[in-house]
């Protein structure tokens, strides 16, 4: 059966569309008058986390990084390389694994058609060959050397190494050397027989296109409806498996990254996410004392930012930045959450940060790319639709986002990592 | 020039730019600062960019402005220092909703002009300086961001190479001075050299976006006419255009991937086509996941995880940068040297032109549906005293040869090769319970 729902928001005189095809495929549509730019994105549920399956009640375990192999060689067709064929038309391709999902994508402004034609063709047709999958892994050692020389990616690898006990989000997107060592042509296609189900995926369309052809499209390519296997069950516990992690490294000045660690829950992510960017603003962004208080002391500089990383079963929020005291920084967040949940949160701050935020998701939704983004997120998290932020943002009240501090906030579930610059005791 | 852009002078050298486009919802304020590069003066000017954040004659403290930039629907304020050529540009920029999205029906655009004007021409300042405490804490700060230039090892690499490449000319001056000059400036010089911008630099200030710009024209014009303004128009200086001899530069660090950086001149084209031709050929040797170096260099040869090419119009620099095991160094130059000759051969196909020409077509079609991009169009083509619209752009873009690709391709000359060895790395993480 077909499902087709349509979600408007009247203050941004903005709809979307929602296809369900009869294969389980979801197709999400929003068109916006005036631009000229199409941008389409198929995202698949799947990511670095997933290192095995279950089947007929028996675990099967697969080696880290497949998914990401897997991305790199779906581009490999009968034809030779599909990015030529994106070439071809004008539309500018690309592709990427997170830890819970991989995306393909492109944008144009002509040959719609053909271009998405070539992006669920390539998607829909697996083609692996042995010397093709071998040569990827040069290519792939050499992504992982790359990452492994960026700080920035380091102290995020490392503070997750540290929070995390048996989840893997521990490990490299990419894998590792040995790991993609057990990679090979068989493997790639069991996985994707695994994964790439249509009921496992969304056609998200934004910009100027036409629904028609994006459906007409999506069926023919999806027309059979096949169920993904089901993901691994990871037991998490709720702790952290170490406060403190360093490594020494060629840079300047110390780099930090302060995780707190909550519960994961799939369809909650999405709220607990809107809701815990509330909550960094408040617990140091840049309206706040201690912000303030840190910055006049030379502890922390304009890099300290905060981002909340949520995937499918794990959220945490972060606060990163460089600082030559990075223990101090860690003490003086963890006190202000004690003093947040014991005293509440001012309520004219909360007003505030909840203004802040409202007026920054808004310019969300004048990009076709931020659109696609948040329509996938959306579907993965069971969101019922993309102006559902908005509705958050008007609604959550103080005592809300309390409640949220109180249960998912807490300096025993928090760690610190730090890059130092070699050379430094 | 038509399109969408309407300018004029509202003060000797200061010029307010209108970009106007309904489906937007939200507004953007930018103030571009532009002056000529000079050994001894760039620190000076970035540490006056980074204490205006500090606060402003309304605003005591950063908290003070944090919260307003807060009340104003949490509205952007940006500071961004870069490099045009020979100028240093700062730019300060201000991003908020569209005022029909308040809640109270303030006007959200109304209060951005005026905040960000506040914070330009009327900062924070004890007598005749910058406050001493923020002073030194922001020139902590701009030692730290010079030094963590070599945090990002392919950033890095690039930067050697162009330097190398630039010894004696401005444009290879460092974009946030070096860390002596940083120290030796105090708060009284940072806020003269700022003053001395006010007074004497181009300045460029546009309003993108869907809302009205009158208002935020009205608070510019105002402004500037209380300042005594005496623009300076410095001479470009003459650049080299061709290589002498290879420079073979290496340094090694402890990290896992090396860094290959190939620096070539270009003949710093004089004529707008055949610059156009010159970026027609950068793009098709590196510039995109069809291009050759990616396809034949990275994808064929599998010996290297990104493999690219880009020029600077305004240096003449074309630099190819490749991360790699060293091992195959030897292989991956010889590569990349064999296809730029197969370009200067004039073996191009037909299609693969007609592919690399769709490329650039969509890329300028969709300028339009990014404020940031239709802003930095006009405003790079202002720099460079030739601003055309994307689509004159495009058309002359459709119309390049395959002959004019290879003479480009021809003109490159190899100028110095920078190597950067990894050494091997300490690895590992130390943990603590």
């Amino acid at each position: 059966m077909r499902i087709d729902e349509r979600h408007t928001s009247a203050l941004l005189g903005q709809s979307t569309r929602t296809v369900v095809l009869p294969s389980g495929l979801t197709v999400q549509m929003c068109r916006m008058p005036g631009f000229v730019t199409a941008y389409a994105m198929l995202t698949v549920g799947v990511g670095s986390i997933d290192t095995g399956y279950t089947v007929r009640g028996r675990e099967v375990r697969l080696p880290a990084g497949v998914a990401h192999y897997l991305e790199h060689k779906m581009f490999d067709c009968p034809y030779g390389d599909a990015m030529q064929r994106f070439d071809a038309l004008g539309a500018s391709a690309n592709a990427f694994t997170s830890f819970d999902k991989t995306a393909y994508y492109f944008s144009c402004t002509e040959n719609f058609s053909q271009a998405l034609e070539v992006l669920l063709d390539f998607v829909a047709t697996p083609y692996f060959t042995g010397p093709s999958v071998r040569r990827e892994r040069g290519i792939i050692a050499e992504e992982l050397r790359m990452y492994r020389d960026s700080p920035e990616w380091m102290v995020t690898a490392n503070l997750l190494q540290a929070m995390y006990h048996v989840h893997p989000i521990r490990v490299d997107i990419a894998g590792t050397e040995e790991s993609i060592a057990r990679i090979d042509a068989a493997l790639l296609r069991r996985c994707y027989e695994r994964f790439y189900c249509p009921g496992n995926m969304v056609l998200s369309v934004a910009g100027c296109f036409e629904e028609d052809a994006v459906l007409e499209l999506a069926e023919k390519y999806f027309s059979t409806a096949k169920t993904a296997a089901s993901p691994l069950t990871i037991r998490e516990p709720g702790t952290v498996r170490v406060h403190y992690c360093e490594q020494k490294m060629p840079i300047a000045a110390p780099m930090f990254q302060v995780g707190f660690k909550a519960a994961g829950g799939e369809v909650e992510n999405m709220r607990h996410r809107l809701l815990d960017e509330l909550l960094l603003d408040l617990i140091c962004g840049e309206t706040t004392d201690l912000y303030r208080r840190l910055y006049e002391a030379g502890e922390i500089n304009a890099t300290f930012g905060s981002e909340v990383m949520a995937g499918r079963d794990f959220i945490c929020a972060m606060f990163d930045g460089e600082s030559r005291r990075p223990q101090a920084v860690y003490e003086a967040l963890c006190e202000r959450v004690t003093t947040l949940r014991r005293q509440g949160i001012p309520p004219q701050d909360f007003a505030r940060c909840r203004r802040a935020n409202y007026g920054r998701t808004i310019g969300l939704f004048g990009r076709a790319e931020s659109i696609a983004g948040l329509m996938a997120a959306a579907h993965f998290s069971g969101m019922k639709d993309i102006y559902y932020p908005l509705e958050i943002l008007r609604s959550t009240t103080v005592e809300e986002l309390e409640q949220r501090l109180r249960e998912d906030y807490d300096p025993t579930t928090s760690a610190l990592s730090v890059i130092w610059p070699q050379g430094n005791p | 020039m038509t399109g969408p852009l309407q300018r004029r002078a509202i003060a000797d050298g200061v010029w307010f730019s209108r970009i106007h486009d309904p489906k937007f919802y939200h507004n953007s304020i930018s103030v571009t600062i532009i002056t000529p590069l000079a050994e001894g003066k760039t620190s000076a000017a970035v540490l006056a960019a980074y204490l205006l954040r500090m606060g402003s004659r309304r605003c005591r403290d950063m908290t003070e402005l944090e919260c307003r930039l807060a009340d104003l629907y949490g509205a952007v304020l940006d500071t961004d220092i870069s490099r045009h050529g020979e100028n240093q540009l700062l730019t300060f920029s201000i991003a908020g909703a569209d005022d029909r999205f308040a809640l109270e029906g303030e006007s959200i655009s109304r209060g951005c002009a005026e905040l960000l004007g506040e914070i330009l021409l009327e900062p924070k300042v004890e007598g005749n300086a910058f406050p001493e405490e923020a002073f030194r804490l922001e020139q902590q700060y701009l030692i730290d961001t010079i030094e963590a230039e070599i945090n990002d090892k392919r950033s890095y690499a690039a930067q050697r190479c162009t330097a190398e490449m630039g010894r004696g000319c401005r444009f290879a001056l460092p974009r946030y001075g070096t860390v002596q000059e940083a120290l030796s400036v105090t708060p009284k010089e940072a806020y003269d050299r700022y003053r001395e911008l006010i007074r004497t630099a181009r300045i460029e200030i546009f309003f993108s976006g869907c809302g009205s710009p009158d208002y935020a024209e009205e608070v510019f014009t105002k402004l500037f006419a209380g300042v005594e303004r005496a623009p300076l128009y410095p001479m470009p200086q003459q650049l080299p255009r061709r290589a002498e001899q290879i420079t073979e530069l290496a340094e090694q660090l402890p990290m896992s991937q090396s860094k290959l950086v190939l620096g070539f001149r270009t003949g710093l084209p004089l004529q707008r086509r055949a610059r156009t031709a010159l970026r027609v050929m950068t793009a098709l040797l590196g510039g995109s996941a069809g291009s050759r170096l990616f396809t034949n260099v990275r994808e064929r040869l599998g010996c290297c995880y990104y493999c690219g090419a880009r020029v600077n119009l305004l240096t003449g620099i074309l630099l190819i940068e490749c991360g790699l095991e060293e091992t195959n160094r030897e292989r991956l130059q010889s590569a990349i040297l064999a296809e730029i000759a197969d370009l200067a051969a004039e073996h191009i196909t037909p299609q693969e032109l007609s592919h690399i020409k769709l490329a650039f077509q969509s890329s300028l079609c969709s300028i339009g549906d990014s404020l940031a991009r239709t802003e930095g169009w006009y405003l790079s083509g202002l720099l460079q005293g030739d601003p055309i619209t994307p689509q004159q752009d495009m058309e002359e873009i459709a119309s390049i040869t395959a002959e004019e690709v290879a003479a480009a391709a021809t003109a490159l000359t190899l100028d110095t090769v920078f190597f950067l060895r990894a050494a091997g790395k300490e690895d590992g993480c130390d943990e603590d319970r």
